[in-house]
């Protein structure tokens, strides 16, 4: 198929099945067919069409965040720089998606936009905060897309909906054009149904950025020359400790099988882990409530009601606490250089469960009682808080009809590793992301 | 670092809201109290967690960098 033909088919399954979804926060249909139509056919992406969260600038529409308050914001003058390395290989963007106010939440229940509905069940949250990113790519409406993660916004998604995402090394990809929410933690990245056409996107959208200050990647490490390398000669093994809390079956199950498919028989403990989210935590909490302070000051109420509060409590945390959480991740990452000198991969679970019901408050889990916002990414948050590269990889019907993610965690800067072991349980058949049933004709 | 059986989230953000220019009635502080009291039980592993002098901030400022 053309690049025209894919983007229209995209737009009648968007306009078919958006309504049941709501991934989608704007449908740019004039935008992707005039692109498409100068799509060279030999483009390393041609024709592969794709959606931004909305919190990247896509020319023409305001960047809105999730949010009521940027709603009336002037339209971007241009694309951010991940949507215009990806059009100029051949991809088309057609929209941009819906998320957690700001990119505060784990659950796309957002009350400006309305909440996002995962495909394979649509009781059921999609996951955040880049919700409409894995809901868009799980229902087929879109065979790829952007989004961001601070403390498992790419990961918690991609278990939920059941798909592969990738969220690189910290300082990897840039994030010139994009809201930020947690400069020390965020980072972006792409979700697709392969490894193969993750590597693909994510190669493309490497490189370095003169206007990222905070991109620490001064070149290039293209993954997919080595996708079919195999995982002979590589140590991997289980993250214990922390990594075996409270969690479902569903949970425990996926990992277990994929630790057996990559013959991780060792489980190692990085004892910092409980640390190092509490200090993710604290520094999400400030950093985010500092840099929304002047609108908390006049017009909190118009922000998302769930996170009203802990944007306000966040802006006033105490700097030596921030400070102090700072040199805490530090240390964390020190601790996990120690282990991972013997180990190329670890092991670890997404999320502790598979999605849960919209409007949902609390999780139970092994008897113990927690709220589930925060609680969606214990297992993401620690990780992210060091910045180590992560792809999840999708299990299907690990608890009913619902699947669930398991991370495969690296050494920084060590992306390519993941990607091989992802396609060895891709060709395993064990981890595959095939449109959700109920949208796959 | 912190105390978390002596710490009084109420008392704290009465106490710094006007400070940082925010004016909330009781009703909000007391919320805010809520939130703020759920971040101390979270972040409390880090606060207790004691770390040497030689532990440096994990951001890295590039003097090097600049935006127009």
């Amino acid at each position: 198929m053309s690049a025209v033909e894919n983007v229209q088919a995209a737009l009648a399954r968007i306009e078919r099945d958006n309504a049941r979804v709501n991934a989608f926060t704007a449908v740019l249909a004039e935008r992707a067919l005039a692109r498409a139509a100068k799509v060279a056919p030999d483009a390393p992406l041609a024709g592969l069409v794709f959606a931004a969260k909305n919190l990247f600038d896509i020319a023409g529409i305001p960047t809105t965040a999730g949010s009521k308050i940027r709603k009336s914001a002037a339209p971007a003058a241009e694309d951010c720089i991940l949507i215009r390395r990806l059009e100029a290989a051949g991809a088309v963007c057609v929209g941009a998606l819906n998320m957690d106010e700001f990119a505060y939440g784990f659950t796309t229940e957002n009350s400006h936009d309305g909440a996002c509905h995962n495909p394979h069940d649509l009781t059921r949250i999609a996951g955040g905060s880049s919700g409409g990113s894995g809901a868009a790519v799980a229902a087929g409406m879109v065979e790829a897309s952007l989004g961001t993660d601070t403390n498992g916004s790419i990961r918690v998604p991609s278990s939920l909906n059941g798909i592969f995402g990738i969220k690189p090394t910290y300082g990897r990809l840039p994030r010139t054009g994009s809201v930020p929410f947690v400069a020390s933690l965020d980072h972006v990245g792409p979700f697709a149904r392969s490894a193969t056409r993750l590597a693909e996107i994510y190669d493309v959208l490497q490189g370095p950025d003169p206007m990222d200050s905070c991109q620490l990647a001064k070149g290039v490490d293209p993954v997919l020359p080595g996708l079919g390398g195999g995982i002979a000669g590589l140590n991997i093994a289980k993250l214990g400790g922390w990594f075996e809390g409270p969690m479902t079956d569903a949970a425990r199950g996926a990992v277990a099988s994929v630790a057996q498919a990559l013959g991780a028989t060792a489980t190692v403990s990085w004892s910092m882990a409980e640390a190092v989210r509490a200090a993710a935590f604290l520094i999400t909490s400030s950093e985010g409530g500092a840099l929304h302070l002047p609108e908390l000051r006049t017009q909190y109420e118009d922000f998302e009601p769930l996170t009203q509060d802990r944007l306000l409590a966040g802006s006033l945390l105490p700097a030596a606490w921030v400070n102090h959480a700072q040199r805490v991740r530090a240390a964390g990452r020190d601790a996990m250089a120690a282990i991972q000198r013997e180990f190329d991969i670890l092991i670890a679970p997404a999320t502790p469960t598979v999605a849960t019901p919209i409007g949902q408050e609390e999780l139970v889990l092994d008897g113990v009682r927690m709220p589930l916002r925060p609680s969606m990414g214990l297992y993401t948050q620690p990780i992210s808080g060091i910045g180590l590269p992560v792809v999840t990889v999708p299990i299907q019907n690990a608890e009913g009809a619902m699947p669930i993610g398991v991370q495969l965690i690296g050494r920084p800067w060590q992306e390519d590793v993941l990607f091989r072991a992802a396609r060895v349980l891709e060709q395993a058949g064990l981890c595959s992301a095939p449109v959700a049933p109920a949208f796959a004709s | 670092m912190i105390d978390a059986k002596t710490f009084d989230p109420a008392a704290y953000v009465a106490a710094m809201a006007p400070a940082v220019g925010l004016t909330l009635p009781p009703e909000r502080q007391a919320r805010v109290a809520a939130a703020l009291a759920l971040v101390v039980k979270i972040g409390a592993p880090a606060l207790e967690h004691a770390v040497a002098e030689d532990v440096e901030p994990a951001p890295v400022f590039d003097p090097g960098v600049s935006r127009p």
